[in-house]
């Protein structure tokens, strides 16, 4: 029932039906792509954001979309891009103004996150790979797709994704030897 | 699966675990979805209208802070429009910039908000200070300490503060050419963790509360478009009410605080957005109303010349307080906010 829902949702329902299918869509994708935005962000507040915006997105765009698979991974995109522009607005916001105040040994944001969550699990040192090691690592982990279907939503070659968590995987067990 | 494979699964499945939605939180998020889409659509609708309307916005309201600048202050950068903020900064000699009336306790006294800038600063009668740059001066401030003036100096030891910079000084030379304008020059840029970036570079403050002649004087011009509210994120910063006499604090962490002319707070708690309505309740700690007091406002506006929030307005549905506070309309103060 709600397959044949979420597909009739990138054609043609509007109105009232549109926002049963709305309904669907949400009730089965929201609380996994928030799980999926707290891991990456580690700000609860901050995924709530990027998964709210790729539902608007979602609408945006639904016309393109044929399958209901396609909302699905084009609601997981989406929120990982969201989740990069975050980062990446953090780091924007760190940039010397004329007045401002300069820690002494100033935190990266990922750093700054895993100061401030969870002091040295496995999560918080991941958000401090590379982009791609951490959004590769994410898929793999956090939503549990297959190297092909990872490739599919980042748009890399299944030999990017077996590479990217080599060296992700390879990197948070050095970060662990360090610590130890 | 190597060790570290396990490792990081056993620990995604502890964070994520902890990410719980409820029914009630599912029909927010759903709700604050609709709001964008209908948000949108609405844009979409005035898109034609709104690129003339934007002009014929931003335009007066440099034109005003220009005119205002020049007029409290001859020798100040030209400023830019208010929701892009770049500080004035001033390199002369520092008697040329230091002209009036030293500064006293009970001249600084107050919140002042560095001009054009994102710094906020609360000098206590008591000798107390608070320092921020995020928009959290009553609840989460950058740095606190205390503050004594020699002089035309006055100079702030750290004690506490979000930024880790205690034990860290400041000193500064300052004067107040004019009620509720304060320049001043650093002299000692900070010490231990932390130290303002540039040494050489002069400030100017206006008074936000007690008001001084600029924040008494800000209106938000009638022809201005005010559009739905956008979401709940838009609300988080500091807000001057319209006139003067009140700053409204929205925290991230949900707090939220209400100041008077006294620049202390007056009422504070915390605050939630559902279903488009924004209800501030009481604490225990608020000094004019009683736990659980309640403004409820619906009917949000914004005001967004087209590079973010400038102006809000709402329509009280319950203010079990009574505070006046909560019939005025807002402007933003502008905080770094990322």
């Amino acid at each position: 029932m709600g397959e044949r829902h979420a597909d009739s949702w990138c054609t043609a329902a509007k109105g009232p039906a549109r926002a049963e299918l709305v309904d669907v869509l949400f009730r089965r994708h929201y609380t996994a792509l928030l799980r999926l935005g707290v891991v990456m962000l580690g700000s609860r507040e901050a995924a709530e954001d990027a998964v709210q915006d790729a539902f608007v997105a979602l609408h945006r765009h639904r016309s393109s979309l044929r399958e209901p698979e396609a909302a699905e991974a084009y609601l997981r995109s989406a929120v990982l891009n969201r989740c990069r522009s975050w980062i990446r607005r953090q780091v924007t916001a760190r940039t010397p103004r004329p007045l401002m105040l300069v820690r002494e040994h100033e935190e990266s944001p990922e750093a700054t996150t895993v100061t401030r969550d969870e002091v040295g699990s496995m999560v918080a040192v991941m958000r401090t790979l590379a982009r791609r090691q951490r959004e590769v690592l994410a898929c793999r982990y956090v939503l549990e797709l297959s190297v092909a279907e990872t490739a599919q939503l980042l748009k890399i070659s299944e030999g990017s994704v077996k590479a990217h968590t080599h060296r992700g995987l390879q990197t948070l067990q050095q970060r662990i030897e360090v610590t130890r | 699966m190597s060790s570290v494979e396990e490792r990081l699964g056993r620990d995604i499945a502890a964070v994520t675990g902890g990410v719980v939605v409820t029914e009630s939180e599912l029909k927010d998020a759903r709700d604050a979805v609709e709001d964008r889409i209908e948000i949108g659509r609405t844009r979409s609708r005035r898109r034609t209208v709104a690129g003339l309307v934007a002009a014929a916005v931003v335009i007066p309201i440099v034109g005003v802070a220009i005119a205002r600048s020049a007029g409290d202050d001859g020798s100040t950068a030209p400023p830019v429009s208010p929701v892009s903020p770049t500080p004035t900064a001033i390199r002369a000699p520092a008697d040329q910039w230091l002209t009036g009336a030293p500064p006293t306790r009970e001249l600084v006294k107050g919140v002042w908000r560095e001009d054009n800038g994102h710094l906020s600063i609360r000098f206590s009668p008591s000798g107390t200070v608070q320092f921020d740059e995020f928009g959290q001066l009553f609840g989460a401030p950058t740095f606190e300490g205390t503050y004594e003036i020699t002089g035309d100096v006055i100079s702030i030891d750290v004690d506490g503060g979000g930024a880790g910079c205690t034990d860290a000084n400041f000193a500064m030379r300052a004067s107040l050419p004019k009620p509720g304008l304060m320049r001043f020059v650093p002299t000692t840029v900070g010490s231990g963790k932390c130290t303002f970036s540039q040494v050489g570079v002069w400030a100017a403050w206006e008074r936000v509360l007690p008001a001084g002649p600029v924040f008494m004087s800000m209106r938000i011009p009638d022809r201005l478009p005010w559009g739905p509210w956008p979401d709940r994120h838009s609300l988080v910063g500091m807000w001057a009410a319209e006139g003067g006499g009140y700053l409204l604090e929205i925290d991230r962490s949900g707090s939220y605080y209400v100041a008077d002319e006294s620049a202390k707070p007056i009422d504070r708690g915390q605050w939630s957005y559902r279903n488009a309505r924004l209800t501030l309740t009481s604490s225990a700690d608020s000094v004019e109303c009683s736990r659980g007091d309640q403004v409820v406002v619906r009917d949000m506006e914004q005001v967004n010349p087209g590079s973010g929030t400038l102006g809000m307005r709402w329509t009280v549905e319950q203010n079990t307080c009574g505070g006046t506070w909560a019939a005025k309309d807002w402007f933003l103060v502008p905080a770094n906010l990322g």
